[in-house]
């Protein structure tokens, strides 16, 4: 499966959510990772087929998609950032209902359907409604309702936001394992998200896009920028303000302080290894 | 991949999504039988005010069986997934609202046929043209709820504005309502035959119908 975004723009009014947007996409996790109103939801609702960009190509295994976009919604799968319909039906019920959507055969349904719930771990609750699931529970099934049809491109946005802790690992346990022999565009601000789980990423800020090859490339874009310190708490207030600071740790010494700055901020600063976070950082705030 | 083909959503599903709404108008049915022919006693026009009542209802209670069908098309939680399906406007639209008013009005015209077989001689005429005008009533109504509805993307405007029509063509007796009288069974404009207004019942709600099918292809328009 190769996804090839070439150009792509999208204004609203004055604004500029999407500024020349090029992008590549193969089998495997791709996160895609921005700040709120960065133009994330807007790429993948153009990926989706549900808004037209001003300008721009997206080619799909050769195929440009824009041209035939009914025909591209059979090969994707999506899970929105709001997932809360049919909410008077139960969760087979759902499921049936957005795999007959999809165009599968009744047969190939209830195959399908079985073989999913189980994979999310929803088995037991198939004849729940769906307005009586839990958040995390309801986010399984918008990730089951995407596998349906067995898309070769599923997107995914902001599929953690709003879970718990061991909902969110078991969520993005799910998207590894349904990486297989497909592409998953996985959108988030969490970036904890992107590290445990994907095999590339890209970054969007103000609806420009940058593409990594890996998490190395993003984390030395801070190479040199980031310093490790020891202060009182005295100390800590001076620099606060002055030094953009990445994190505090406090340890027997004091207060162990990593600050972000072009320069040296002190003779006591040393240079440290940058982290995906740091590197983020300073992407977004070039 | 191999293409698909686009299908109907089985019947139980929409049956389902019209949840108490369908309750709701069997309720107002029952409630308006019984109220005529136990409580009203033995009066020669309650007949005729039954026949009235259950018409009223039936034409309000078209926007109740049919508008929660495609609700998850408007609602924000629900619409970002529901039109990035591969649904088109024939089959989640035009034929579904088709069999949906279909089963309606298959129901509506039965019931009006009992209250008119039991109304012995004090009842409203109820032939051929009659059916006509009715279903057509129905038809139009459901129509421009549907198109008011996905032209507003709000539900109490869908119910609304039909429901005003039908109050203003009760009400005038067609005085304001040119080709539309669509009480023009229970409440007859006399310069103007039956025929007249069923046919442009009938045409018109094909063409709401046919906008309504081609609003919900406009994922775009919806999901601004």
């Amino acid at each position: 499966m190769r996804l090839e975004i070439e150009g792509l723009s999208k204004s609203y009014k004055d604004k500029k959510a999407l500024d020349s947007v090029n992008l590549f996409v193969s089998n495997g996790i791709y996160g895609l990772l921005g700040p709120n109103g960065a133009g994330k939801t807007t790429l993948m609702r153009i990926l989706a087929g549900l808004i037209t960009p001003d300008e721009g190509r997206v080619v799909f295994d050769g195929e440009d998609v824009l041209k035939n976009i009914d025909n591209f919604r059979y090969k994707i799968g999506y899970l929105p950032q709001e997932f809360g319909c049919y909410r008077s039906i139960s969760v087979k019920e759902c499921l049936d209902t957005i795999g007959v959507l999809k165009g599968i055969d009744a047969s190939e349904r209830k195959k399908q359907i079985e073989k999913i719930l189980c994979e999310v771990n929803l088995s037991d609750e198939y004849k729940k409604k769906v307005g009586a699931l839990s958040g995390g529970m309801r986010r399984r099934l918008g990730i089951a309702q995407a596998m349906l049809g067995n898309p070769s491109f599923i997107m995914v946005d902001e599929p953690t936001a709003g879970l718990d802790p061991e909902e969110r690992i078991r969520f993005r346990g799910f998207i590894r394992k349904f990486a297989t022999n497909r592409a998953i565009l996985l959108s988030t601000h969490i970036i904890e998200d992107i590290k445990n789980n994907c095999d590339g990423l890209a970054l969007i800020n103000n609806g420009k896009i940058k593409q990594f090859n890996n998490f190395e490339e993003l984390e030395n874009m801070a190479k040199g920028k980031v310093w490790k310190m020891v202060v009182d708490s005295d100390d800590f207030h001076k620099i606060d303000g002055k030094y953009k600071i990445l994190s505090t740790n406090t340890n027997a010494n004091g207060l162990e302080i990593r600050i972000y700055s072009e320069v040296k901020p002190s003779e006591d600063a040393v240079a440290v290894e940058p982290t995906v976070e740091e590197g983020y950082l300073t992407w977004i705030n070039a | 991949m191999d293409k698909r083909i686009n299908k109907m959503i089985p019947l139980s599903f929409d049956l389902k999504t019209v949840g108490y709404g369908g309750y709701f108008i069997l309720l107002a049915f029952a409630a308006t039988i019984i109220f005529h022919l136990m409580l009203m006693g033995g009066s020669a026009t309650k007949y005729i005010s039954l026949q009235t009542t259950v018409f009223i209802i039936s034409v309000v209670g078209v926007l109740v069986w049919i508008l929660p069908a495609y609700v998850e098309v408007v609602k924000p939680e629900s619409k970002e997934l529901i039109l990035s399906l591969p649904i088109d406007g024939l089959t989640f639209g035009f034929l579904r609202m088709v069999r949906l008013f279909a089963l309606y009005t298959v129901f509506v015209l039965t019931l009006l046929f009992v209250v008119y077989v039991i109304g012995n001689e004090n009842r409203l005429e109820y032939g051929i043209v009659e059916v006509f005008l009715i279903s057509g009533a129905v038809f139009f109504i459901s129509g421009l709820g549907m198109t008011v509805f996905l032209i507003s993307k709000n539900l109490v405007i869908g119910y609304g504005i039909p429901i005003l029509w039908v109050s203003i063509s009760f009400f005038y007796r067609g005085g304001a309502s040119w080709l539309w009288h669509t009480c023009h069974w229970i409440n007859p404009n006399p310069f103007e035959s039956s025929l007249k207004y069923a046919v442009s019942h009938w045409i018109t709600g094909m063409v709401l119908y046919i906008i309504s099918a081609f609003i919900i292809k406009q994922r775009e328009y919806l999901m601004g």
